[in-house]
């Protein structure tokens, strides 16, 4: 198989999205689709943010996106899970992935964003869309109540 | 950066997938540089490069100051400049010349080519930009 990924570098990678329904709701997780290339060393965090106003932070490791595996070169649904509900009104937001420390990107150790054309998330576009310039593809789990 | 992963089936894997696809960088040029390292290829990893360049000149409404292709060859243990191959390749050198005196040279450690930039003066109120777009084959 093949896929498109930007390497995420100093100044890290972020996506535009609205949310434009009218019920606010609660995140559980975010899942960016991350590819790790033989990854040494490195902390990152996601963050969420509506203007000026961060509304979720997070940091995560390159060991926890490794998870265990033996193997150097992964591509992964990687879940980032919000320690709380985090509330999402109608807006905008972008979301964005940083190195925070220990991350030194080479053409050998690096961290990747996946781009995907069919990302549920992401309004689909009949026009010609290029490879390069599908957007990053996330997923998102929200709380919801269990009806009995 | 953006590359394209050719992966197995498979979610992970223990060998390096092949990377392909186009990196473009961005560098700005500083006025009266001297052997500032732009790009560094290692001949453990990478056999040859292809680049595209721009250098363009900012503070002239985008000025054009040249635009070109190269190709980084390593041969006989050091990085060089090569012409594109049709039977045999043929070494150019380890400079290339550009318009304002901007050079940009090869020198390799160990394996390592670094390709550097020097300027010359072009006012105080130069400022410019370096576009590289580069594929690789890996070693």
């Amino acid at each position: 198989m093949k896929f498109v990924m930007d390497v995420i570098k100093e100044n890290g990678l972020e996506i535009d999205l609205v949310y434009s329904g009218t019920a606010r709701i609660q995140l559980g997780a975010i899942i960016p689709y991350l590819y790790f290339h033989n990854l040494i060393s490195g902390e990152f965090i996601l963050t969420i943010v509506n203007g000026l106003d961060e509304v979720f932070v997070k940091q995560f490791n390159y060991l926890d996106i490794k998870n265990g595996k033996t193997e150097d070169y992964i591509h992964v649904y990687h879940p980032i899970v919000c320690p709380y509900p985090v509330p999402i009104e109608n807006g905008s937001y972008t979301i964005g992935i940083y190195p925070v420390s220990g991350y030194e990107p080479t053409g050998n150790n690096f961290l990747g964003w996946i781009k995907q054309h069919e990302d549920i998330q992401v309004p689909m576009s009949y026009g010609t869309l290029s490879d390069a310039k599908n957007p990053y593809t996330i997923r998102f789990k929200e709380y919801s109540r269990i009806h009995s | 950066m953006t590359r394209i992963v050719n992966f197995s089936d498979s979610f992970v894997a223990a060998t390096e997938p092949s990377l392909e696809g186009l990196d473009q960088e961005n560098y700005t040029i500083q006025n009266n540089a001297s052997d500032v390292v732009l790009f560094t290829i290692d001949n453990s990893v990478y056999n040859s490069a292809f680049f595209n360049f721009e250098i363009i000149r900012l503070d002239i409404s985008n000025t054009y100051m040249e635009t070109g292709h190269f190709q980084l060859l390593f041969h006989d243990g050091s990085w060089k400049f090569a012409k594109g191959i049709s039977a045999g390749h043929e070494i150019i050198s380890d400079v290339i010349d550009n318009p304002f005196n901007v050079v940009m040279s090869l020198t390799t450690s160990m394996g390592v080519g670094s390709l550097k930039y020097s300027s010359g003066n072009m006012g105080s109120g130069y400022t410019g930009t370096f576009k590289i777009s580069i594929t690789r084959i890996v070693a």
